[in-house]
């Protein structure tokens, strides 16, 4: 389907896109993920020929995206991040002209045009201008702009990026349902999106490409530990001397927790390995009651964040529990974001 | 191509700039006939188009400002880009749209020699051949227009240098009496043009060193002519005016002289820029 050989893009000094390899196969979703600035964009961009290469090659269907960019262009629906629509036209209008321009005749045009409007539910506002419309029927319109002359592979560069959380729902279902009839490329920094939607990740950091599996395979990549919080309540050295007798902890760590006399413990263990049930029997042996208990293994943002990670998250590698790193993770997506807009401008 | 052209056209009507400028064409032309033909009886509405070019100053990069540059800013050139349409097309079908609105007026005022013609004697041909010289100017500056818009994401900034650039082609005529012709001359122009194609190579390569190095060593070349051969100087001047001179061609038909070398003027310079818009829409695409 499609197939990305040795991709490379520099701008100057920095590379945008490292030496990236992968193969795309027939009816499948497939994620981009990375932070912000990692080359997802130009990635895409490079697939879809707005862009060129400083190196590599890329085969739509066997076509040569650079050698016949027409034949190649005609295998693929783009969205980029911003839809590219025109903000005095009607989405009727719009999806005529877009129609027009992918070569469709006039009666492929009215069937399509109707097919496209009714997948994406635009209908009803198909005769307002665009630049009143609210950004997710934007967004909407030009994904019915990308889904025209029926492309069978959709690219779509952060589908979901500044709509409300109903309209990402929408958007999500609305992809997932494509995703029947087209393969889908789309990329996100959300990870939690990507697990949702696609059958397959790929993650890319600093233009490189980290990681390729899919969302439950991924956690082989890395090694890691799993770890168990217990709250509870009792002194530091009843604690510790009930744990004395489970061999598999280990490291433990107690900070007094919220509650009056309570401890917040945190228990490693290697991976896959439970000692709930010991834990439970152990504790309140010893005089101290369990008012809590969770069990952390490596979620995916942990290893995305262990994957694409820089100094702040490569110290942690199995040595903290889980909940730090979320929170790291939040702050990186925020500084992140403004990094881009100065990159696009 | 069709598509594009149909987008264009339409958009011109969607707001108010496409039917600004063809009544502010169709003004120029009424008022012009009002003080040539009607005041003082003269039945040559060639006088008309002749008086009038200085509005094409005004008029084309208004109309192409917008072109390539509202494409960009708005973020619809990646539509562009990667819909299965050679950027050949894209330009041409762009650059027929705005001729079609140019040529509105044009069409209108075309009727005005014959309305001409019932009070005394028009001359057709010179009346015709005028028109066809004055459409050729105007889609000669379309064409620099168009390209223009191609460079920046600004309209305003596209308009303005459209301006300067046209500016200077109809000045360059008038230029031509105010600067002598001497050697030095040439050499300060030759100085001017080598500093240009500096700058130009910079901007299309990102590369000072190569550029810098091409300008020294023509530079140089300038100057070693000029202290060895400065005879082959002389006449350089002047030559680069005439070449300039953007619509001297065009007075040469309102004299009623049909000359081929125009036509052939006119139709080069389109094709060159025509070229240029495309190859600076391809480029970005590869920078």
């Amino acid at each position: 389907m499609i197939e990305v050989k040795g991709l490379v893009k520099r701008y100057d000094e920095n590379l945008a896109v490292d030496d990236i390899t992968f193969t795309v196969e027939k009816g499948k979703i497939y994620g981009f993920l990375g932070p912000n600035g990692a080359g997802k964009t130009t990635t895409m961009n490079i697939i879809t020929g707005c862009l060129g290469a400083t190196a590599g090659e890329v085969l739509i269907n066997g076509h040569d995206i650079f050698e016949e960019p027409i034949e190649a262009k005609k295998n693929i629906g783009y969205l980029p991040e911003q839809p590219p629509v025109y903000l005095d036209m009607t989405p009727a209008e719009y999806l005529e002209f877009v129609g027009e321009l992918k070569g469709l005749n006039k009666a492929q045009r009215s069937e399509q045009i109707a097919k496209v409007m009714d997948e994406t539910q635009i209908a009803d506002v198909k005769n307002r201008l665009i630049k009143h419309l609210s950004k997710g029927y934007r967004q909407r319109v030009g994904l019915a702009q990308a889904l025209l002359g029926e492309p069978e592979v959709l690219v779509l560069d952060e589908p979901t990026v500044g709509l409300d959380p109903k309209q990402i729902i929408e958007i999500r279902d609305l992809i997932k349902s494509l995703g029947k009839q087209h393969t889908i490329i789309l990329s996100s920094h959300i990870l939690s999106e990507v697990s949702a939607i696609c059958d397959y990740i790929l993650i890319i950091s600093k233009g490189k490409l980290v990681a390729a599996d899919t969302p439950e395979g991924l956690s082989s990549w890395i090694k890691g530990s799993s770890s168990l919080s217990v709250t509870v309540k009792g002194t530091e050295e009843k604690i510790s001397e009930a744990l004395k007798g489970i061999p598999e902890i280990l490291s433990m760590k107690l900070e007094p927790a919220q509650e009056e006399q309570a401890f917040l413990l945190t228990l490693e263990t290697d991976e896959h390995v439970d000692i709930r049930e010991k834990v439970s029997l152990a504790l309140p042996g010893a005089g101290c009651p369990i008012l809590g208990m969770t069990r952390t293994t490596m979620s995916l943002e942990e290893i995305f964040l262990a994957l694409t990670g820089d100094e702040k998250t490569e110290k942690k590698d199995g040595e903290n529990g889980g909940r730090d790193e979320e929170e790291d993770g939040g702050d990186d997506s925020g500084e992140e974001g403004e990094d881009e807009e100065e990159e696009d401008a | 191509m069709n598509a594009i052209y149909k987008r264009e056209l339409r958009s011109f009507f969607t707001n108010v700039l496409g039917c600004f400028l063809i009544a502010l064409m169709l003004f120029v032309f009424g008022l012009f006939l009002k003080m040539f033909n009607i005041n003082n009886a003269y039945t040559n509405f060639e006088y008309v188009l002749s008086y009038s070019t200085f509005v094409l100053l005004i008029l084309i990069p208004l109309l192409t400002m917008r072109t390539f540059s509202e494409e960009r800013r708005q973020k619809t050139d990646q539509l562009l880009y990667s819909a299965p349409v050679p950027m050949s097309k894209v330009v041409l079908g762009k650059y027929f749209a705005l001729l079609t609105i140019f040529a509105i007026p044009l069409a209108v005022a075309a009727f005005y020699p014959i309305i001409l013609s019932f009070f005394g004697k028009v001359y057709f041909l010179t009346t015709y051949t005028s028109f066809i010289g004055y459409f050729l100017l105007g889609a000669t500056l379309t064409s620099i227009g168009l390209f223009v818009s191609t460079l920046t994401e600004n309209m305003i900034i596209s308009a303005l240098i459209s301006f300067v650039a046209m500016f200077m082609g109809y000045w360059a005529t008038n230029l031509s009496s105010l600067i002598s012709d001497k050697p030095s001359a040439a050499l300060y122009l030759c100085s001017a043009l080598v500093l240009v194609l500096v700058l130009v190579m910079r901007s299309m390569t990102g590369n000072w060193t190569l550029a810098l190095s091409v300008g020294i060593g023509l530079e140089f070349v300038v100057l070693i002519i000029y202290l060895i051969f400065s005879q082959w100087l002389s006449g350089v001047t002047l030559a680069f005016l005439d070449w300039l001179a953007l619509f001297a061609p065009f007075s040469k038909m309102v004299n009623g002289v049909f000359d081929l070398t125009v036509i052939v003027y006119y139709l080069t310079i389109i094709a060159l820029f025509l070229f240029l818009s495309v190859q600076s829409m391809e480029k970005r695409r590869w920078s």
